[in-house]
């Protein structure tokens, strides 16, 4: 066989170029003394040691080891024995109709394959009450759970049903090579067809169900929104947990655990090639009769690494399950909030304090969480949304109403955020944090300061201009320009803020349309203009000073998140005992010092910049200060979400869609 | 023998009647309601405005599909000449940069091709901005890379490349070298070993190959938003809008992405009908 020439060589070692650039950019940031993936600060381990005691990511990390590898262990073997089965079919139509039915997961949108197996669940759950129920009801002996919810379990069935079609479509490939009377011979030689598929088939396709489960492997790691809806509220892989944090900022924390998970998947094989070769070497000098020796003990030898790998997993298997029951008898709470938006030491306190259990899961949108919400998928008990959400749930009785004696500090809540438009009576909602929308503008690039909205649609700083990437708060910033309520409804008002945005757009004023990219884009000088978060802010001052926020002279949108307690949820009393010790003055110092977003809590608010001095060892700038929580003066040119009429969000959505064609 | 042997893909097809079946009729049932419950049709009649959307979809994830096909067939040929270690390293290393987030390897091209990324500063010390300024008589302080289609298609092959790879480098590694010595002794040219042998033997590898990434790429979100800066939207975005965007529409949702998956079935079904006739004429 021919060698491949040099360039043949040089031309595969750039397609690994390719490959890897990202990755070594990756793990350089890795090392970055501040929290941008754009701008560098100086060699730091700081990641890496906070990564340890960051329980979320390192119980998503283990979540998402064992998802992976169990699925991938089953939907391989599955998927084999499906392909050889399929292979084998005798008529053409019949197998050409099964692989096309195999082939429509990966058809389909992952989204739309997420939601679907959603539904199809709770309600495969609803028959199962039902039928468990009845079946109680008729005799004692077994008792069956009446209640079942997403879980680990579902989260396995996804993953596996979406892995199959991936080993059996590498793995056909090679049935259909491998020569059609190997196995007749070997049949003819006297082998049962057990033998036959042990010793023929299987060494054949070998190559094809390496592939396959490599293949599986990766989809598994990779996914986020199947496991987005089949997950429930206890487990949550690390690509869950990522995706959550794109509402603020990716920690590199996040490229700390994959830069490790890297480096040992590379030492492992590195490790297990070093072998393999040391082996083959023996091998080659041993004498005859020790290879033939070596050949009879061999079944046993080459049967016990796979009996022992079986005992592990059935081990970690049962580990799992026990850990899972035992957790079942202590008292337990279900968080939803978003990604980055709290600091974590506070669960760990509460945790210790009343010995509930804090299952904290994240998403990136209030969108995203009405979706899982409306589909099932989130058996939540408190979740942290905004306030136009807040007013949409309980337009639709999904929350419950709160036993505010139970949650005594609320008191200390500030009387400006209290009794808000989006929730009248103050029924449902403790305040979580509050702030406002503004434009953050790199000084460098502008000519002058900025002070109007104008700058997002005019020609001035064409290619430079950064859109929010969501239609609610995009079309507002062109309904302010326009001197219109951000609440209209009108639909000659919206169209006419369309226009504008379709129109800036058209002639080139966006550089793109963003979310969390803006940090990166604004902190590296990619980009001059965006509008965003004031919170949002002060983290990219940290990285890059030229950078100013301003809130517009036409006014702004300022918003509310707050806490609430899902209808009907499980653990009501843990629920308002999480929401009071979140509410605590102590813990809303602890969290604005974090989060950088403004606390409703007045003492806190009161209390900061001493805090804040007393932790830094310098004073707080007043004008920070002032962005952070803005005074009354400013907020009282902002104007508050409240929730839009069905057919107007249909309208929004209508037209964002027309942006994007 | 084989009857015995097709016993074996009866658990799946239950499996396939529970997972696969079962949810599909949920999004047939879901595109044709409205929200309200009733039957209707209004979520196919409005599709026609995102007619440019479907174009654009298939066009990117066709050129992405053939890039792919270019870069991974010589790449699996070449590896499958090297030694066998090579081979068992190489296979796990193409496969490994994917087990890192897709979102985290997302936000390092950007910061490789941003206008202010590294690639730009790397030109920039080199003097090529400079040079091409000079050439062309333009004014660019950086190029545009990001935030363009050809970045799109970029990100479809940084992600789907080893789904190309893997599955050809697997059918010609098992290549059976007689045949090649055969066609060399009877007097083919490499070249005409490679069109005559190599690559129609290798045909069911590339079949599974442009299936793993043309129908992930036509769905694909999230790589436009990002690296197409979510100006011009794709399919995949279009359907997730509708189940996280502004407004929960379902089925809307559940109708753009039935029409998607009929016309990829279509376009499947059109190359298996292709490759299948290739295999056959090779047999004979």
């Amino acid at each position: 066989m021919k060698r491949n020439s040099l360039w043949n060589r040089a031309f595969t070692a750039l397609v690994f170029l390719f490959l890897y650039a990202p990755i070594v950019v990756l793990i350089v940031f890795s090392f970055n003394a501040g929290n941008s993936n754009a701008v560098w600060s100086g060699f730091s381990l700081k990641w890496y040691q906070q990564l340890f005691s960051d329980r979320l990511v390192m119980q998503s990390v283990y979540t998402t080891l064992m998802v992976s590898v169990l699925s991938t262990a089953i939907a391989t073997v599955a998927g084999t024995f499906a392909a050889i089965g399929f292979h084998n079919l005798r008529s053409r139509s019949q197998r050409n109709a099964l692989t096309t039915i195999n082939n429509i997961p990966m058809m389909n949108a992952d989204i739309v394959t997420g939601v679907a197996l959603c539904l199809f669940f709770v309600a495969f759950f609803g028959l199962w009450s039902q039928f468990a129920g009845w079946f109680n009801g008729i005799q004692q002996v077994v008792e069956l759970p009446e209640r079942l919810t997403l879980g680990f379990p579902t989260l396995l069935l996804a993953h596996v049903s979406f892995n199959i079609p991936y080993v059996l479509l590498s793995v056909s490939p090679k049935l259909r090579q491998m020569d059609r009377n190997l196995v007749d011979a070997a049949m003819d030689l006297g082998c049962t067809w057990m033998q036959a598929f042990w010793k023929v088939i299987l060494p054949e396709i070998k190559p094809g169900i390496v592939s396959g489960a490599l293949i599986a492997f990766t989809m598994s790691v990779d996914d986020f929104i199947i496991s987005y809806f089949t997950a429930g509220s206890s487990s949550s892989t690390l690509a869950m947990t990522i995706y959550g944090m794109t509402k603020k900022r990716v920690t590199p924390e996040i490229n700390a655990i994959s830069t490790l998970l890297f480096l040992v998947v590379l030492a492992l094989l590195v490790v297990t090639n070093l072998r393999e070769t040391r082996q083959e070497r023996r091998s080659h000098q041993q004498v005859v009769a020790a290879a033939i020796r070596a050949e009879q003990r061999s079944p046993l030898r080459r049967a016990l690494p796979r009996v022992a790998g079986g005992a592990a997993a059935l081990a970690l298997c049962a580990g799992m399950v026990v850990s899972a029951t035992h957790r079942s008898n202590q008292p337990v709470v279900n968080v939803c909030s978003w990604g980055e938006y709290i600091d974590e030491s506070l669960i760990t306190q509460f945790e210790e304090e009343t010995g509930i259990l804090v299952n904290y899961q994240t998403t990136e949108s209030n969108e995203t969480l009405y979706s899982l919400l409306k589909s099932g998928a989130g058996d939540y008990d408190v979740i942290v949304a905004s306030d136009y959400m807040v007013s949409q749930l309980i337009e639709e009785d999904m929350l419950e109403a709160l036993d505010y004696s139970k949650i005594p500090n609320f008191s200390l809540i500030d009387q400006r955020f209290k009794n808000l438009n989006y929730d009248p009576d103050n029924l449902y909602t403790v305040p979580y944090t509050w702030g406002t929308v503004g434009i953050i503008y790199n000084q460098t690039m502008v000519e002058e300061p900025i002070t109007s909205w104008e700058v997002m649609f005019s020609e001035e700083y064409a290619g430079n201009v950064l859109m929010f990437r969501n239609s609610r708060d995009a079309m507002a910033t062109a309904l302010l320009y326009l001197g219109y309520s951000v609440n209209t409804t009108d639909e000659g008002e919206l169209r006419e803020a369309w226009q504008l945005l379709a129109d800036a757009k058209g002639r080139g004023v966006y550089q793109s349309f963003v979310m969390d990219e803006i940090f990166s884009k604004l902190e590296g000088g990619n980009a001059a203009i965006g509008a965003y978060y004031a919170g949002d802010y002060l983290t990219m001052l940290e990285n890059n000073e030229d950078l100013v926020f301003v809130v517009p002279e036409e006014g702004s949108n300022w918003f509310v998140d707050a806490m609430c307690v899902l209808k009907d949820a499980p653990h009501k009393e843990e629920a308002e005992a999480w929401i009071n010790f979140i509410a605590s003055t102590e813990a809303n110092l602890v969290n604005m010092d974090y989060i950088w977003y403004a606390s409703p809590n007045q003492e806190a608010l009161e209390q900061y910049p001493a805090y804040y001095e007393a932790l830094y060892g310098e004073a707080l700038a007043p004008d920070l200060f002032e962005i952070m929580a803005a005074p009354d003066a400013v907020l009282e040119r902002c104007q508050l979400y409240v929730n839009l009429p069905y057919e107007t969000r249909l309208f929004y959505n209508q037209l964002w869609n027309e942006l994007g064609i | 023998m084989k009857r015995k042997l097709s016993l074996f893909s009866v658990p799946y097809v239950v499996w396939m009647a529970i997972f696969v079946v079962a949810p599909i009729v949920m999004i047939v049932v879901y595109a044709f309601s409205s929200a309200a419950g009733g039957f209707t049709l209004s979520n196919f009649t409005q599709l026609g405005t995102y007619a440019v959307v479907f174009g654009r979809s298939f066009k990117l994830a066709a050129i992405a599909t053939v890039i792919c096909l270019l870069i991974g067939y010589p790449v699996s040929y070449v590896m499958s000449r090297e030694g066998p270690q090579f081979q068992r390293i190489a296979m796990v290393l193409i496969m490994l940069p994917m087990w890192i987030n897709f979102l985290l390897r997302t936000y390092s091209w950007m910061s490789i091709l941003d206008n202010n990324g590294l690639l730009n500063q790397l030109f920039q010390s080199l003097g090529v901005i400079d040079l091409y300024n000079r050439i062309f008589g333009t004014d660019l302080a950086y190029f545009r890379m990001l935030n363009t289609q050809g970045a799109v298609v970029l990100g479809m092959v940084y992600n789907y490349l080893p789904f190309m790879i893997l599955p050809i480098y697997s059918v010609i590694v098992k290549l059976d070298h007689s045949l090649i010595e055969a066609a060399h002794d009877l007097g083919a040219n490499t070249f005409n070993v490679f069109r005559r042998v190599i690559l129609p033997l290798s045909f069911p590898g590339i079949l599974s190959g442009i299936t793993m990434v043309f129908v992930p790429s036509v769905s694909t979100f999230a790589i436009s938003k990002m690296m197409g800066g979510g100006t011009e939207l794709l399919l995949g975005d279009l359907i997730e809008q509708q189940f996280l965007g502004g407004a929960y529409n379902p089925q809307l949702g559940a109708a753009i992405s039935l029409v998607m998956m009929v016309i990829v079935v279509v376009c499947m079904w059109l190359m298996n009908h292709f490759g299948e006739g290739e295999e056959q004429a090779v047999m004979l």
